[in-house]
């Protein structure tokens, strides 16, 4: 019943095996991508290698990978410069489906950019002294005799489709430790799966933030004879009248300044 | 008939400009739209008056706050009567230039009208720092250039800024002070103000 070394489960999927399938080396293309605003996004789970190792799979069902992808397109969709962003089910994905099938869905869903998502989760579960109680059979219900560890790893990286090119990318990480009876400990393993995919979807959603801000800063302050990428606006962009900050400021410094002149000259 | 001093107009705008983001999609039914302006005509008007944040909304109330309350104090008739055609003019204006503007937002450009009018006017007044007032005509004539040279370049984070809209406010506010001028024999004799 006791063992030394921890048992391990991994489930994992790859943006690399699914873009580029039987190449040891990636293609880049070369070019710059025009990114025609508002854009129209893609997100989707890069379909999954099976799971290894010996404990149950816990894994992550269609239903909860659509309910973290929408929680990432909830978190962008009040930009102004994004029109759309449509959760895709992985059954639109094809293993090694590469680019051909993201210019399939292209052509199926109107989008321009897809955020591919992929992930890596470790459990290991391993017994502690207490698990010697197990041998009395009603210790393996009272004792929590097993540690378990589960490691999350979350990967988004944000391709524009015409261009095929990564425009950025940011990771989600997170790391969950509970203790467990032995009977519980399957039970406990799914709850921590879950749970590990929910703190690395907060994780990557802050991370995709501040890339996506880094990003902006690139386009904005590349030189213009290497630019990150080129702009442009579909008809029907919104647009509008901003004073803005420094032009406000300033207005209202000099009608400031305007009327304590003419209040020291009366 | 007497014209009252107190800028109401102004004050009446701004207030409606500050209540259009009190209701959770009001916004939508208020924006100016290409699609639906032309059955819709109401917003030509109400399409200024909407604001996509309340930074956007800020900023844009005390440059109009501050310009049009110490206009209308000078030119009350005149104001009043810009705040009702000027907010079409520039609509339309923006529509007709710029084909890639679908949906339009903000008071800024009936402000930028509102500064223009108001340096120019005290530009031609002999107890007013003509320095100052110069100035202010450059800042929104540097801004107006800082948008045209840079805006269709930046992946902006609210939406993107319309030139055109403060191109067409400060010609909405030429026009304005040539009503102004024309309405006044000696635009010395408009009442002091501060």
């Amino acid at each position: 019943m006791l063992r030394d070394s921890p048992r391990r489960s991994e489930r994992s999927s790859s943006v690399v095996d699914f873009l580029y399938p039987g190449q040891t080396e990636p293609v880049v293309t070369p070019g710059v991508p025009v990114l025609r605003l508002p854009l129209r996004v893609g997100v989707a789970f890069v379909p999954a290698a099976a799971s290894r190792g010996v404990l149950p799979s816990g894994g992550i069902s269609e239903q909860q990978k659509s309910l973290l992808l929408g929680r990432v397109a909830n978190e962008f969709k009040g930009r102004q410069f994004i029109q759309s962003i449509e959760v895709i089910p992985s059954t639109y994905l094809r293993p090694g489906g590469g680019f051909g099938n993201l210019d399939q869905l292209r052509g199926l869903l109107s989008v321009d950019i897809v955020v591919l998502v992929s992930f890596d989760q470790v459990q290991f579960t391993q017994e502690n002294k207490l698990s010697l109680a197990y041998w009395t059979v009603v210790g393996a219900y009272l004792f929590k005799g097993n540690r378990n560890d589960t490691h999350t790893l979350l990967e988004a990286v944000v391709y524009d489709i015409p261009s095929r090119r990564l425009l950025f990318r940011a990771p989600g990480v997170s790391e969950v430790r509970d203790t467990s009876t032995m009977v519980e400990v399957r039970e406990r393993l799914r709850a921590a799966s879950l749970s590990g995919f929910g703190l690395a979807t907060d994780d990557l959603i802050r991370n995709l933030t501040s890339e996506l801000t880094a990003f902006q800063e690139k386009v904005k302050n590349a030189a213009a004879d290497s630019p990150v990428a080129r702009i442009e606006r579909r008809p029907g962009y919104s647009g509008g009248g901003a004073a803005g900050s420094w032009f406000a400021g300033g207005v209202l410094a000099l009608l400031g300044l305007a009327l304590f002149w003419r209040r020291r000259a009366a | 008939m007497k014209i009252s001093p107190v800028p109401w107009a102004t004050l009446l705008v701004a207030l409606a400009a500050v209540l259009s983001r009190a209701g959770p999609g009001w916004e939508d039914g208020l924006v100016l739209e290409r699609a639906v302006a032309s059955a819709q005509g109401w917003r030509f008007w109400t399409g200024h008056l909407v604001h996509v944040s309340s930074g956007h909304l800020g900023w844009n109330i005390a440059v109009f706050g501050a310009a049009g309350g110490w206009l209308e104090m000078l030119a009350p008739r005149a104001v009043r009567l810009y705040l009702l055609w000027a907010p079409p003019v520039i609509g339309a204006a923006i529509f007709a230039v710029d084909q890639e503007i679908g949906r339009y937002a903000g008071l800024s450009g009936i402000a930028a009208g509102l500064v223009v009018a108001l340096a120019l006017t005290q530009l031609t007044r002999r107890e007013e720092s003509r320095p100052l007032w110069a100035a202010v005509l450059g800042l929104v004539a540097v801004k107006i250039l800082y948008e045209t040279m840079s805006g269709s370049a930046v992946l902006t984070e609210g939406f993107r800024p319309v030139p055109t809209a403060h191109i067409a406010g400060g010609i909405a506010g030429c026009i304005l002070f040539g009503f102004i001028a024309r309405r006044r024999r000696s635009l010395a004799d408009l009442p002091p103000v501060g």
